[in-house]
């Protein structure tokens, strides 16, 4: 087991170079010049745009220049801002938690409700439940996020008037941050009215992000149920004399867990770049926003940095995925392959 | 002997073919997103004939007109004005247009790169092979919008650069497919037979075994098709995709975002068609999954 | 002495769904089980034999098959009209079943021990967690498994395929039934561990006085272990009776057909050939590496796939490769037709060492040396012509697409097709006429060797005698060498004149088939020889069949 996950580290290794070197290029592509850009309308002298490109080492060739970001890069310096002249890292952990808050709970949110239902339409199989969840499931699928998000402002907030419409807590409330998590943050604080008001923030941007992974789980543990009910073991166990629930549950859905657990592992990157849209339109303060008006300012080192930071986040995911992999499935874990 | 075949009136082609249908025709939904599809494509290539205004001329006399279901609606803008005064059913109709060229402009540069990439790398195993793939899942560790997003701002912000951003995302997805399939008939004694005929890489690669991985990249294409809708309006709906005054609708959503509370059919309607073409067209991608592949029947 | 039955079923019809083939699995079968008996159904693929232990056991793919007249008379009840749960507590308590495939039918993720010690755990019996745990070990170290701590600690991917039987029937028969049902137990199994399997089912049987229905497509394992046998096809009873008369008498045309194509186990001593040699294999050997060095060390085993092997066929002679699963006979015949890359040895052809040619230079040879594969589903591109795949070869090697075709249209002929068949695609012929199209396909390049790698192996018996028939046809009337590498030793010893037996990557015997079946000089021969099915049983001749 030691030496499967250290060989999967092993393997990530080049990975993570390979995303460093893409995210560089992405930047170092862009027709016109950054300094040039970040100035703006009114121009630099040109003694001041010397000194910048000096600064910025726009100067150096870019071998160089990728070798002194990634020699930065692994002593976590990720450069500074543009616009806030802030360290990228430190701007990255501040406005993290509030994308990991509303993914956690988008993520929760589809697992309970979808893992569950699409185990009871594979053994309710050709039922109306099943049918009928199915047709929901390829809606949500086929569902344009940030229309769903529009329509559940709509409905929610302009027409029932129940939730806001932006902004993670109500402008009422002031506390301290300690763990960066508005729910817990707010609980904490003891202020009346706060946890319910950071909660109803949380609700729609969690039904919006969390409705689609909800449909492909829905989906997935349907069918790899189906495909596991079909195998001979379960024959096995019927014709052990065991109970129904214990057939479905212990030998089915144990076995149906490995393709379950990587379209989980797969909505990960779904989740983060549907929070881009989500944050957005529900002004979340989380990294998805910060990216997109880092892409609309231009902002390079924070665009190069953000791309370097979520990609590693991904990759950490998928890891965790493959160890999972082991965890459930003893084949894997004993031949390490 | 008695093992002689039945003479038959129709090909073999024939029967492949209405088998398929057969198969296809089971699925309900299969079947009414095809017709929904079909009649959109009618649409879309006659829009001109069929839109009774310009999408982009004004008229400023009728400004966000409600659509005729509602209250002050009136025949002679069905689906109502925007805000600029523009008619939202002639903008519907040529919009339709943007979406088939979104999709089968992705789909193609996903079958033809991620074909070609997936087959070189099931083909050279080794080094080539690794290359290839470790090339892709650097590719995936970007989440696609985010990547697309950051592609587009790079590239100038205009359709046709969202559509190759939204190929270079889903390429991996082609090429991975393409390679497990090629890899798992390889491992099958007709591709052995041929190897000891001596056929050549190139025979091997098309002749034998692409036209049986097709069937899972048929699919894939039909789900990428429509994802590559939902991405474009979303890289619209950013502002990073198609320009107005394009009547994308997924930019004609951005355009009507501001009006969601005070006059919420302006977003409504365009969304509804993304969601229904994008829905009809996965109706038929699981028809079709199920028609091609009867061993992922168990999906119905 | 009348037994009283202790199954009884009576006019069962199973309904398939409406697009089926036909439309009852089953139709009108009725039969008895005696206590203390072995019964054999016997069938082709397709007779419906697995459905009606299915339906016994209550476990037909519900809603789309099931029984819809009949009954199944089990301790004084109908058993196929009680409902589920109560049908559940006489699963695995009063009737246990085993299945074909031990490799899919043990739960991949759970131990052993487990998913034996639920046998217990679902029928309420009032056992204490020691007790459960001394029963396991009993039960294992009853089937005959050695450690059976060890073996009830591991998962069923760490066991052979013999030890996952042997814990199936442990399982099966935890609860000491009165009936055990068994589908197809040995067929996936090699000839050594299946004669263990038969031998340990029988012997349960008899100290246990239970009553099997033992379901087999081979006459061999019903020569074996059968009191009485069951002959169905097409969902029907064709005749049924004591195994004495069936095996020795049976009067229905069916039954004599199916047992006229059983393969004679005592070879016939043949003319030795002593025309020239066509191919010569000398010290071949070709390993297969699992995961060598590596960052870690990791040191993976190295697996003798062929090791020294040497061999001659000659012109008209047909050289049988022998051997259980992992014996590396396959291996040899790829390696000499060059679809693997052999470490060392020499190959020698029309007097070239073909293991040293370039691509190029084997080019000419290929022509030459021609093989048939084992599954006639995977072997034909299910998306080209039949006269696409037959020409493919000759297209190659430069022969004109008229002339190719022409010859096409010949050779099928010579296999018993029509020539209608070249424009029709692999899945529109049967199992049987797929392995005449490959047969086609290999005689389309006029090769001088033919390498035949299980290739009757998936095919029903009647079928694959067919099949052996049009082999031999062909190869005396194009005086071609054959390497015909095969599990069957009934095949072998029917259509071989020399055999070779191997273990382990080496050839451990060699020599003429008679000498090989009746004066084998190996311990692992005799051990082979010793353990074919039925090997006491003298198959008849009949003078319809």
């Amino acid at each position: 087991m030691l030496s499967f996950l250290l060989r999967k580290l092993l393997v990530l290794i080049p990975t993570f170079i390979g995303i460093t070197i893409a995210a560089f290029i992405f930047i170092h592509i862009i027709p016109g010049d950054p300094i040039l850009i970040m100035a703006g309308e009114r121009g630099l002298p040109a003694e001041k745009y010397a000194e910048l490109m000096h600064a910025f080492g726009f100067d150096q060739p870019l071998w160089k220049q990728y070798l002194d970001y990634l020699w930065q890069l692994l002593q976590g310096d990720l450069g500074k801002s543009f616009v806030t002249g802030r360290p990228v890292v430190d701007e990255f952990f501040e406005l993290f938690p509030a994308t990991i808050e509303l993914a956690v709970c988008a993520l929760l949110f589809a697992i309970i409700i979808g893992i569950p239902a699409g185990i009871l339409a594979a053994v309710k199989r050709g039922s109306v439940f099943d049918h009928s969840l199915m047709t929901l499931s390829l809606t949500g699928f086929s569902m344009p996020l940030f229309w769903w998000a529009l329509l559940l402002i709509v409905f929610f907030s302009g027409y029932l008037g129940w939730t806001p419409v932006s902004g993670r807590i109500s402008a009422l409330y002031f506390f301290d941050d300690v763990t960066g998590f508005m729910l817990i943050d707010s609980w904490l604080s003891g202020e009346k009215g706060a946890f319910k008001s950071a909660a109803s923030h949380l609700i729609l941007p969690t039904l919006a992000l969390g409705t689609i992974p909800l449909a492909t789980f829905a989906r997935q543990s349907r069918s790899a149920m189906l495909e596991t009910l079909g195998e001979d073991f379960i024959k096995t166990a019927r014709a052990k004399g065991l109970s129904p629930f214990r057939v479905t549950v212990v030998h089915g859905f144990r076995n149906a867990l490995i393709p379950v657990v990587t379209v989980i592992g797969l909505s990960v990157g779904v989740l983060l770049g549907g929070a881009i849209l989500t944050e957005t339109i529900f002004s979340w303060p989380g990294i998805g926003k910060w990216m997109v008006d880092s892409i609309f300012r231009r902002d390079y080192p924070v665009v190069q940095g953000g791309l370097i930071l979520i990609a590693t986040i991904v990759i950490m995911v998928n890891l965790t995925v493959d160890i999972l992999y082991g965890i459930i499935d003893p084949r894997i874990r004993k031949k390490g392959h | 002997m008695s093992d002689i075949v039945n003479e038959k009136q129709h090909s073999a082609l024939f029967d492949a073919i209405s088998g398929f249908w057969t198969e296809f025709k089971q699925n309900r939904g299969a079947l009414y997103g095809l017709i929904f599809i079909s009649i959109l494509a009618i649409v879309a290539i006659f829009a001109p004939i069929l839109a009774p205004y310009s999408p982009t001329e004004q008229y400023r006399d009728f400004l966000k007109l409600p659509p005729i279901w509602i209250e002050g609606g009136s025949w002679d803008y069905i689906f109502g004005t925007d805000a600029l005064g523009r008619d939202q059913l002639s903008r519907m109709i040529h919009g339709s247009r943007y979406s088939f060229y979104i999709g089968f402009i992705v789909i193609f540069f996903c079958l033809t790169i991620g074909i070609v990439l997936g087959l070189v790398a099931a083909f050279t195993k080794g080094f080539i092979d690794n290359i290839i793939m470790r090339a892709m899942d650097i590719i995936l560790a970007f989440p696609a919008l985010l990547m697309a997003l950051a592609l587009v701002a790079i590239l100038g912000p205009s359709l046709e650069n969202a559509m190759i951003a939204i190929a270079v995302t889903y390429i991996p997805h082609f090429v991975r497919l393409t390679r497990a399939q090629a890899l798992s008939e390889l491992g099958k004694d007709y591709v052995s037979s041929s190897k000891t005929m001596g056929a050549s890489k190139a025979r091997l690669m098309f002749i034998n075994v692409l036209p049986n991985c097709m069937a899972p990249l048929i699919v894939q294409a039909t789900m990428s098709f429509s994802s590559a809708i939902l991405d474009a309006a979303a890289l619209g709906f950013l502002g990073m995709g198609a320009q107005p005054p394009t009547p994308e609708w997924g930019t004609m959503l951005a355009d009507s975002r501001q009006y969601i509370l005070s006059d919420p059919w302006l977003m409504t309607i365009p969304g509804l068609f993304i969601l229904l073409t994008v829905l009809s067209i996965n109706l038929i991608g699981d028809g079709m999954r199920d028609g091609l592949d009867p061993k992922m029947k168990s999906n119905k | 002495m009348t037994k009283k039955a202790i199954l009884t079923i009576n006019n069962l019809y199973v309904s398939l769904p409406e697009r089926a083939e036909r439309q009852f699995a089953v139709e009108d079968v009725s039969l008895e089980l005696f206590p203390g008996e072995i019964l054999c159904i016997v069938g082709e693929s397709g007779s419906g034999k697995s459905m009606s232990s299915n339906a016994v056991m209550g476990l037909l793919p519900k809603p789309f098959v099931y029984v819809s007249q009949g009954e199944i008379i089990f301790e004084g009840q109908d058993i196929s009209k009680i409902s589920d749960r109560d049908m559940q507590e006489i699963r695995g308590s009063k009737i246990g079943m085993i299945f074909q495939e031990p490799m899919t039918a043990l739960n991949p993720v759970m131990k052993v021990s487990k998913q034996l010690q639920e046998v217990f755990s679902s029928h309420h019996l009032k056992l204490s967690k020691a007790e459960v745990q001394a029963k396991i070990i009993q039960m294992l170290d009853d089937v005959g498994l050695p450690d059976p701590e060890i073996i009830g600690n591991s998962y069923p991917f760490e066991l052979s395929g013999g030890q996952r039987q042997r814990v199936m029937i442990a399982m099966a028969l935890a609860l000491e039934p009165t009936i055990l049902i068994a589908d197809e137990p040995t067929t996936a199994l090699d000839v050594t561990t299946q004669a263990q399997i038969l031998k340990l089912v029988a012997e349960l049987q008899k100290k246990r006085n239970m009553g099997v229905i033992f379901i087999t497509h081979d006459f061999g394992v019903v020569a074996e272990i059968a009191d009485r046998v069951i002959v169905m096809r097409e969902g029907k009873i064709v005749e049924q009776g004591d195994a004495e008369t069936i095996l020795n008498k049976p009067t229905h045309p069916y039954t004599q057909k199916l047992i006229s194509t059983v393969p004679h186990l005592g070879a016939q001593r043949k003319e030795p050939v002593t025309s020239d040699i066509v191919v010569s294999v000398k010290g071949l050997n070709k390993t297969y590496g699992t995961v060598t060095g590596g960052l870690f060390g990791k040191k993976g085993r190295v697996v003798h796939a062929s090791k020294n092997v040497d061999l001659q066929i000659r012109k008209g002679e047909t050289l049988g490769l022998v051997g259980e699963s992992g014996s590396g006979k396959s291996t040899v015949g790829r390696c000499i037709i060059r679809l693997h890359d052999s470490d060392s040895g020499e190959v020698m052809f029309d007097g070239k060492n073909i293991l040293t040619l370039s691509n190029k230079q084997m080019m000419p040879m290929r022509k030459h040396i021609q093989m048939i594969f084992q599954d006639p589903y995977a072997s034909l591109n299910p998306r080209r012509k039949i006269g696409d795949i037959i020409t493919e070869g000759p297209t190659i090697h430069g022969i004109s697409k008229a002339e190719s075709w022409q010859k096409a249209e010949e050779l099928l002929e010579i296999v018993g097709l029509s020539k209608v068949a070249l424009k029709r695609y692999p899945h529109e012929f049967s199992g049987g006429q797929r392995q005449r199209i490959g047969i086609a396909r290999a005689l389309a390049m006029s090769p001088k060797l033919l390498i035949a790698d299980e290739a009757v192996s998936a095919l029903d018996v009647s079928v694959q005698a067919q099949v052996l028939e049009l082999l031999d046809e062909i190869k005396t009337k194009m005086d071609l060498a054959m390497l015909f590498v095969t599990h069957d030793l009934r095949v072998a010893a029917q259509v071989c004149d020399k055999i070779a037996v191997m273990k382990l990557g080496e050839i451990v015997e060699y020599g003429y088939t008679y000498d090989v079946f009746h004066n084998p000089q190996h311990d692992y021969t005799k051990s082979l020889l010793e353990a074919v099915p039925g090997k006491e049983w003298v198959v008849p001749t009949f003078e319809t069949a």
